[in-house]
């Protein structure tokens, strides 16, 4: 077994990054990193408190004046910037990512590639953010909108893309001329440290763009502070609904918050199956199921036949998948992120055989090179003769768990999916035209493949997201990102 | 076994570094006649290297099917060695360089239909390689 390189090869001692500067916290409060394959400790992250958020805000509003002038080509040009220091560091970035969170090289790399692909749309903001007019509204009256930044925004980052998700966010906020605030996961904090500190190199003016570590404390003084005009949020829909949306409302913020999902993955017998099997294995099983556009749920409307044959080759491909260390390129899934979420996903096995579920390939059972502990490696699992009243269909695990259910039909697939609380995703694999037009207009959720499995939209798309999925109005990236960070001012001219 | 993107690259990026080096070993010593020819099918090795790493590392994405290609491929079946023995004649140092490329062209095609359904890009560089493979092959075939 030859491994890649180990990027860190001692414990990181990791610090805030406020005003240009590499602070301390102000409270001696810190939390272990360790790589969930090997266990190693890698880092250890500060708990900051309310007066560190609260000096990262003075930072940002302080900066703000100065960078809403800054002409958007100026401020473009740092993004470009960025970009060449974020390609030269590419594999750097890609194998601390998968010391940090577990994920394969391939999983890392392509996340790394998704948060570069972030930036480079921010290059565009000087046509992306004009705005618009129209001449002689009246005799002699124009009128016409112009798109203002409006000040400091805060970002409250998930463990399962802790590189990629705050570049959801973070590149359009500044470049249409905001300030801004990260809030890394405590738990995946080394790739946006490492970030911050291409930041810096980058020569970005001392309090545009400022990063706080922290849990809950930074979480509840972010939602609190009254300078900070909005919050991007990607996690569990219990935080994201009960606490995010509704304290970040009350507080009258901008608020976008993507969350849960329990996504339906619909297999129609006219499928190529050949090619539709490893999308599905990386549906289900890529990131070890641990993201909001996972496979959860596959919905077999066909006949018996052609079903029990497909699921055979389905249970053949997930059984030959290897698990490892994510270093290793043989590695095709990583392990959990942490030792509670295997915890968190073995109760839901539990849960399925009790309520019935026949277990059709056993996750538990699956073992890992001798070398590496066991604690955070499960196998695929997956789940036959399960029906929608079942725990394990509707609520989402964030593991490797495949929940097979029978339809009737197209029309009854349709009517479980938008049954479901979550609407963030949803797949149909088909030849048929007509089918596919019928599911992409009926379903209700926020992403739609059509013979894709993972609905992962591009940098330039907003991430949609519906019902349980989303709270707020207007979603992450594309021309949704640049409406949420800045305001429509209207001007109506008459030259007397 | 080569199941995964990353593993095909790095197998790809190694079988170049090798046939490189075989290239430069013939111009620099063994058959010093043909040194232009042999530098610039070294370069280009490193060439080919920079194209199928730029499509992969370009194209890959946290998305479509990252992971699971189609298949494994044993890197035995592609094992190249660069290093020459003592007693080998003009004929066999030529006829090597035919099987090196030849076997790193194979390689690219199966590379190319493995990782199909996968990359657009990647398949389409590894089909480049190989087509050019073909013509270093027939040119190798001419000083023999």
């Amino acid at each position: 077994m030859v491994l890649l390189e180990e990027p860190i090869k001692e414990l990181l001692d990791l610090k805030n990054y406020i005003d240009g500067d590499w602070v301390e916290s102000s409270r001696d409060e810190y939390r272990e990193v360790i790589n969930p394959a090997t266990q190693k400790r890698i880092a250890k992250v500060p708990f900051s408190g309310s007066d560190d958020i609260k000096m990262a805000v003075e930072s940002a509003m302080d900066a703000f004046p100065m960078w809403r002038r800054t002409p958007p080509l100026s401020r473009a040009r740092y993004f470009y910037r960025l970009k060449s220091l974020l390609e030269e560091s590419f594999e750097e970035f890609g194998r601390v990512c998968t010391m940090e969170h577990g994920k394969t090289i391939d999983e890392s790399r392509g996340e790394i590639r998704r948060g570069i692909e972030n930036v480079e749309v921010t290059t565009g903001m000087p046509s992306l953010m004009m705005g618009y007019n129209l001449e002689d509204i009246a005799q002699g009256i124009d009128e016409y909108v112009i798109k203002q930044p409006l000040g400091v925004f805060a970002c409250i980052a998930p463990f399962n893309f802790p590189f990629m998700v705050p570049l959801w966010f973070a590149p359009i906020a500044i470049a249409t001329g905001n300030t801004y605030i990260i809030k890394p996961s405590p738990w995946t904090p080394i790739s946006q440290t490492r970030f911050m500190e291409l930041v810096d190199k980058a020569g970005f003016p001392p309090g545009v763009i400022n990063m706080v570590h922290g849990d809950v404390e930074a979480v509840e003084s972010i939602l609190d502070n009254p300078d900070i005009q909005g919050v991007s949020f990607v996690g569990s829909t219990k935080i994201g609904r009960d606490v995010i949306y509704k304290k970040a409302a009350a507080h009258g913020k901008r608020v976008q918050a993507q969350c849960g999902a329990k996504n339906f993955v619909v297999v129609l017998p006219d499928a190529n199956v050949d090619k539709c099997i490893p999308t599905l294995l990386s549906s289900f099983f890529g990131n070890t199921g641990q993201r909001c556009l996972s496979g959860a749920n596959l919905v077999l409307p066909g006949e018996d036949d052609f079903n029990r044959e497909f699921l055979e080759k389905v249970k053949t491909a997930a059984s030959n998948i290897k698990i490892g260390y994510g270093l290793d390129e043989k590695t095709q899934m990583g392990p959990l992120q942490a030792e509670h979420r295997k915890e968190r996903v073995l109760g839901y096995i539990d849960k399925g055989i009790e309520e019935g579920a026949k277990i059709f390939l056993d996750g538990r059972e699956f073992k890992v090179d001798e070398e590496y502990p066991e604690t955070c490696f499960l196998g695929p699992t997956i789940f036959e003769d399960v029906n929608t009243d079942m725990k394990i269909a509707q609520e989402e695990i964030f593991g490797p768990v495949m929940s097979v259910i029978r339809a009737g039909g197209l029309d009854d697939a349709i009517d479980m999916i938008n049954k479901s609380r979550y609407g963030n995703a949803a797949s149909l694999f088909t030849a048929d035209g007509k089918a596919a037009r019928k599911f992409q207009y009926e379903v209700r959720c926020g992403n739609i493949g059509i013979n894709i499995g993972t609905v992962a939209p591009m940098a330039f798309f907003p991430f949609s997201g519906m019902k349980d999925s989303f709270f707020g109005d207007l979603h992450g990236q594309g021309r949704d990102a640049i409406e949420f960070f800045t305001e429509n001012k209207v001007v109506i001219q008459r030259w007397l | 076994m080569l199941n995964t993107l990353s593993s095909l690259i790095s197998f790809h990026s190694r079988m170049e570094d090798n046939i490189s080096e075989y290239y430069i070993s013939l111009a620099e010593e063994h058959l010093p006649d043909h040194k232009e020819k042999f530098l610039g099918l070294a370069e280009e090795s490193k060439r080919f290297k920079g194209w199928v790493r730029r499509a992969y590392q370009e194209g890959i994405t946290d998305a479509f099917e990252v992971s699971y290609i189609k298949g494994e491929l044993r890197q035995e079946s592609y094992l190249i060695e660069k290093e020459i023995s003592t007693e080998v004649n003009r004929q066999q140092l030529i006829q090597k360089a035919i099987e090196l490329e030849g076997s790193s062209r194979r390689f690219c095609l199966d590379a190319a239909k493995s990782s199909g359904g996968v990359l657009a890009e990647l398949p389409h560089t590894l089909e480049r390689v190989a087509k050019r493979k073909e013509r270093n092959i027939e040119e190798l075939k001419s000083l023999l």
